[in-house]
């Protein structure tokens, strides 16, 4: 008796655990096609740091959100029918790494496209997802995108640098500003202890990046009227 | 597109991450007390092993209890909890709860029925009717209150369920195996407490039921979680333990009297308490 009731559960633990790691499988060849699409958004965007003009960040994010919407957004809705209804968390680690950095290209190219923070739904629709669980399978999960935030701001912190060097002197205000008012909103935010709250504790070296280049320029009156030449009126 | 207000971004964001943080917080608050009431439920059926059947059986019940409370006033409420939610995302909330239950039910199983008790049976124990009060209410008191209509006496709570609507915490296969790790443990300090002379059976019992787990946890070898692996490690460790115990309790019988020590009910008189208390110094150094 003990000797069946001890076989059947170990053989029903590994039926379960083999189709737990068949489901894994088959989301895992969805994702590394997603990757790809990922991969080439970043390398796309690294580009705005070379060339600060408006035009050329025109293109960048026009391009971006051509892949996006070419080899990121359909591959979300193929996921989506491979993650069983409800069970967004048993296979969240498959995915939650793809969320996070889209979710910080998203809120960049939005960014570089209006100078303001794009909201949750903006950057779920970008990638064809949604944000409300009882929708789909797999959506934009909250904390995927506050984290998505904080890395555009690690990103906004290297641009503002490089705005400077490219002699683009007016930028950098801008993105303190948005810098400074993220800054306000998560302090708002009650973290726990967790992976968000330390990259929230990363954000006040970012925003003083920002400050010391802003002092950089004001020390010199780089961004006077007189200084500023019709030239480096790239920003719009 | 972009919408220029972060105050409302944020706005909505704090209070999405307050409930899911304020949820977490409640969870585990309702795990550990669960952690504590198994594990009283547990020392409570080790205390079992040397008492007298009567006695045995009267602890059972008071076992039986104690699970039948813990799930009426903490896994009730963490169904409630768990309703419409994801259980994988809080399932590290309340994992180690719901395991020390897994320990505490499965051990009571095994010492009434000399057998493992099954993955359904454990889920099916935590299935509740909702009775639709938040929090305070117990699910058997809802026949007082006018909310639900349902019938008097509906004291079992799994009972009865029929048009009503089923809340209940998910027990994954996970937590499952894992649970049944500890109870290995469990049994290895209950075989070792055990009178060696009147329970002989349970000791030869137990002592094959571990050889048997740990053969079929054997099986699982090459997925293992880290956790897994831990609780494997200790498993074969209580099984080297029970199977050497076993040993010499077979050779101080051979040397004592040459024959079978059930059959030698003088044994008890003239040594028991002695050699038993002997093998437990040696042997149950896991004892709290």
């Amino acid at each position: 008796m003990a000797e069946q009731s001890v076989g059947t559960s170990f053989a029903e633990y590994q039926d379960f655990y083999n189709a737990e790691q068949e489901t894994r499988e088959k989301i895992r060849e969805t994702t590394r096609e997603i990757e790809k699409g990922l991969k080439s958004v970043i390398g796309v965007l690294q580009g705005i740091h070379q060339d600060v003009s408006s035009p050329h960040l025109k293109l960048t994010t026009e391009k971006c959100r051509g892949i996006l919407s070419e080899n990121v957004k359909p591959l979300f809705g193929n996921l989506n029918e491979k993650v069983p209804a409800g069970e967004y968390f048993r296979y969240h680690d498959n995915w939650k790494f793809l969320t996070t950095k889209l979710s910080f290209a998203c809120a960049l190219i939005c960014y570089l496209e209006t100078d303001l923070v794009a909201n949750r739904e903006t950057i779920a629709s970008m990638l064809g997802l949604t944000i409300d669980p009882k929708a789909a399978n797999i959506y934009l999960d909250m904390e995927d995108y506050l984290q998505g935030l904080l890395q555009m701001t690690t990103e906004l912190a290297r641009f503002s640098v490089n705005c400077v060097a490219k002699g683009d002197v007016r930028r950098p205000r801008k993105i303190f500003k948005v810098m400074s008012d993220l800054q306000q909103g998560f302090s708002e935010l009650n973290l726990k202890n967790d992976h968000l709250r330390r990259m929230f504790d990363g954000l006040k070296y970012d925003v003083k990046k920002v400050e010391q280049v802003i002092y950089d320029i004001t020390i010199r009156g780089l961004d006077s009227p007189q200084q500023l030449k019709p030239a480096e009126e790239s920003a719009q | 597109m972009a919408s220029n207000n972060l105050v409302d971004i944020f706005r909505v964001i704090s209070q999405e991450l307050d409930a899911r943080n304020d949820k977490t917080e409640r969870i585990v608050k309702l795990s550990r007390d669960i952690t504590i009431e198994s594990k009283r439920t547990i020392s409570l059926l080790q205390r079992s092993q040397l008492q007298s059947t009567a006695e045995r059986l009267a602890t059972f019940q008071k076992a039986e209890y104690n699970l039948a409370r813990v799930r009426k006033n903490n896994f009730y409420k963490l169904a409630r909890e768990l309703e419409n939610e994801s259980p994988f995302y809080f399932n590290r909330s309340y994992t180690f709860g719901l395991q020390e239950y897994i320990e505490a039910i499965s051990f009571l199983y095994y010492l009434q029925k000399g057998t493992l008790i099954a993955h359904k049976e454990v889920q099916r124990s935590l299935v509740f009717q909702d009775v639709g009060n938040p929090g305070e209410k117990r699910p058997n008191e809802i026949s007082s209150d006018g909310k639900g209509n349902t019938p008097e006496n509906n004291n079992s709570v799994v009972k009865d369920i029929s048009e009503k609507k089923r809340i209940s915490v998910h027990v994954s296969q996970h937590d499952y195996i894992l649970g049944l790790m500890d109870l290995t443990g469990e049994l290895m300090r209950a075989t070792i407490n055990a009178n060696p002379v009147e329970s002989i059976q349970f000791v030869q019992d137990t002592n094959n039921f571990l050889q048997l787990v740990y053969q079929g946890s054997l099986a699982l070898y090459g997925y293992r979680t880290k956790e897994l692996s831990r609780k494997m490690s200790t498993l074969l460790s209580s099984v080297l333990k029970i199977e050497s115990y076993v040993y010499s309790l077979k050779i101080r019988e051979l040397d004592t009297f040459g024959g079978a020590l059930t059959t030698k009910p003088i044994f008890v008189d003239a040594f028991g308490d002695q050699q038993n208390r002997h093998y437990n110094d040696d042997y149950d150094s896991g004892t709290d």
